[in-house]
């Protein structure tokens, strides 16, 4: 049975197969991780393989000094950060309006408050869902690497090229906007 | 002094997660013991937490595996053609000329068949990836001076008919003196050997019947391209100076050689006579009975398990 280490060396000569071998056990949380962060099960299996063709073509670069692991999950992060920064710009688009003054306004929807949603709150989870989309994307990435996907700090900080410190501020915060977000809902966690 | 509620709630974030200093922790310990309110705030965030690690996980849709190996099947021809792209740059500035090197012979070859970059004209001495090894071939010692020559000018093709001969002659003062045997008939080859350390490619061809149609095909390269295309025929077995690939394989490794500008020429050795005789017949016969005829020559075809891959 070949190793992690002997898959990424055949891997990074272009050898498909072992490729393949090396992101299997991966695979099904990394799509998880697409998955919270995008909120769109399509959107996070072309997410995900597009991260697997980055990680591809550019394995030769991969040197070990974080593992395989935080790497991957880096560069599937940086995708999905790439693909809500697009979603986010077309929605501001087609939320442009003009004031009476003639001048272009944003408007951004706040689903928080939305009748919509507080008729879906059905569950903890539906409430936590909805939360997480109304965090910034730095307070979602460290919520979803921690909470949802087990990671420790230290794999947090090299999955967000930061530090151990960054990640317990971000953590911190994170979860304090949480807190206040799911305040309404106090009685679905008790 | 009693730590403000205020102050704890910072902390508590933290806390959960174990990653306060021993005396913060103790703080919040000693606080949460004796703060009803504080220890709401704390089973508040730790019920959050619980339920975020809960979440409903998904799994890939059925054809997600498949989609993606095809993505990466493309993903790899396309970086054969970016690092042939980088390798014709470094080519036309380094190299003046093209040398084709025949490592068809055992005598002219020491690799084996672990370390196929073995080679006494090679001057990368390990495989490496595609990236490193354009880096390595950009300092490569010019061999001549000879003005830059374009890919029609420098591709050997190796041909089995005489008239090419003569102007592949007037090449050779550009060329490795060594090549010989052009018109390779391996029939020496032995059966496929196993290769284990090639890992989970190698392929044990189907030998239990001895081949009755031997099909050899001459691989010619620009010589800076070699290590590239012996990353590719890495996986298969190697013996007696050829690769043996499996007729399945066959169709997609001569693709991507082929996106690397490898030109081919394939030669059939039939074991016996039948394959001859009716092809033969095939040009006298009548219309009915040439598809009869073709329907047995492709079967015989269909039979050829392995095919044997020379690096000229």
């Amino acid at each position: 049975m070949e190793n992690e280490f002997m898959l990424i060396q055949k891997a990074s000569k272009n050898n498909v197969e072992a490729f393949e071998k090396l992101i299997q056990p991966y695979t099904a949380r990394l799509l998880n991780h697409a998955y919270r962060m995008l909120n769109n099960r399509e959107d996070a299996e072309d997410a995900l393989q597009e991260a697997y063709l980055k990680i591809f073509t550019s394995l030769y670069k991969f040197e070990g000094h974080s593992s395989f692991k935080t790497w991957a999950y880096r560069i599937v992060t940086n995708v999905c950060i790439d693909m809500l920064r697009k979603q986010k710009k077309t929605c501001e688009t087609s939320l442009n309006v003009t004031n009476e003054d003639g001048e272009h306004e944003i408007v951004i929807p706040d689903y928080t408050y939305s009748p919509e949603i507080s008729v879906q709150k059905k569950s903890a989870s539906d409430a936590l869902k909805n939360a997480l989309e109304n965090l910034n994307e730095e307070h979602k990435i460290v919520v979803v690497l921690r909470d949802i996907d087990g990671l420790s700090y230290d794999e947090i900080a090299h999955v967000t090229s930061t530090n151990v410190g960054t990640v317990k501020s971000r953590i911190n915060r994170a979860r304090i906007q949480l807190k206040k977000l799911l305040e309404k809902n106090r009685e679905l966690f008790t | 002094m009693k730590t403000d509620c205020s102050e704890i709630n910072k902390l508590i974030p933290l806390y959960v997660d174990d990653m306060l200093t021993h005396i913060d922790a103790a703080s919040v310990r000693e606080h949460l013991s004796e703060c009803e309110d504080c220890r709401q705030e704390y089973e508040f965030l730790k019920n959050i937490i619980a339920t975020a690690s809960e979440l409903p996980k998904i799994k890939p849709s059925d054809d997600f595996n498949e989609r993606l190996h095809n993505k990466l099947i493309e993903a790899r021809k396309n970086n054969y053609k970016t690092a042939l792209s980088k390798f014709r740059k470094i080519s036309a500035a380094a190299l003046s000329a093209v040398a084709v090197i025949a490592i068809s012979v055992v005598s002219l070859n020491v690799l084996d068949e672990k370390d196929i970059s073995v080679s006494p004209d090679s001057s990368v001495s390990t495989v490496e990836p595609l990236e490193i090894a354009s880096e390595r071939m950009a300092v490569l010692p010019q061999e001549s001076e000879a003005p830059e020559k374009t890919k029609n000018e420098t591709e050997q093709v190796v041909k089995e008919e005489k008239n090419n001969k003569t102007s592949e002659t007037e090449k050779s003062d550009k060329q490795d003196k060594t090549t010989q045997s052009h018109v390779a008939q391996p029939a020496n080859i032995l059966p496929i050997e196993e290769d284990a350390s090639s890992g989970s490619r190698t392929v044990t061809p189907r030998v239990s019947v001895p081949p009755k149609v031997k099909v050899t095909v001459n691989v010619t390269v620009e010589r800076s391209l070699r290590p590239l295309i012996k990353e590719i025929l890495s996986v298969y077995p190697y013996s007696n100076g050829a690769y043996s690939l499996p007729t399945a394989d066959y169709n997609n490794v001569m693709a991507d050689l082929e996106a690397f500008g490898a030109t081919t020429s394939t030669t059939r050795e039939d074991k016996t006579s039948t394959y001859a005789q009716l092809t033969e017949k095939l040009m006298t016969s009548q219309a009915g009975e040439k598809d009869l005829i073709q329907k047995k020559l492709d079967q015989i075809d269909s039979e050829i398990s392995n095919r044997y891959i020379i690096l000229n």
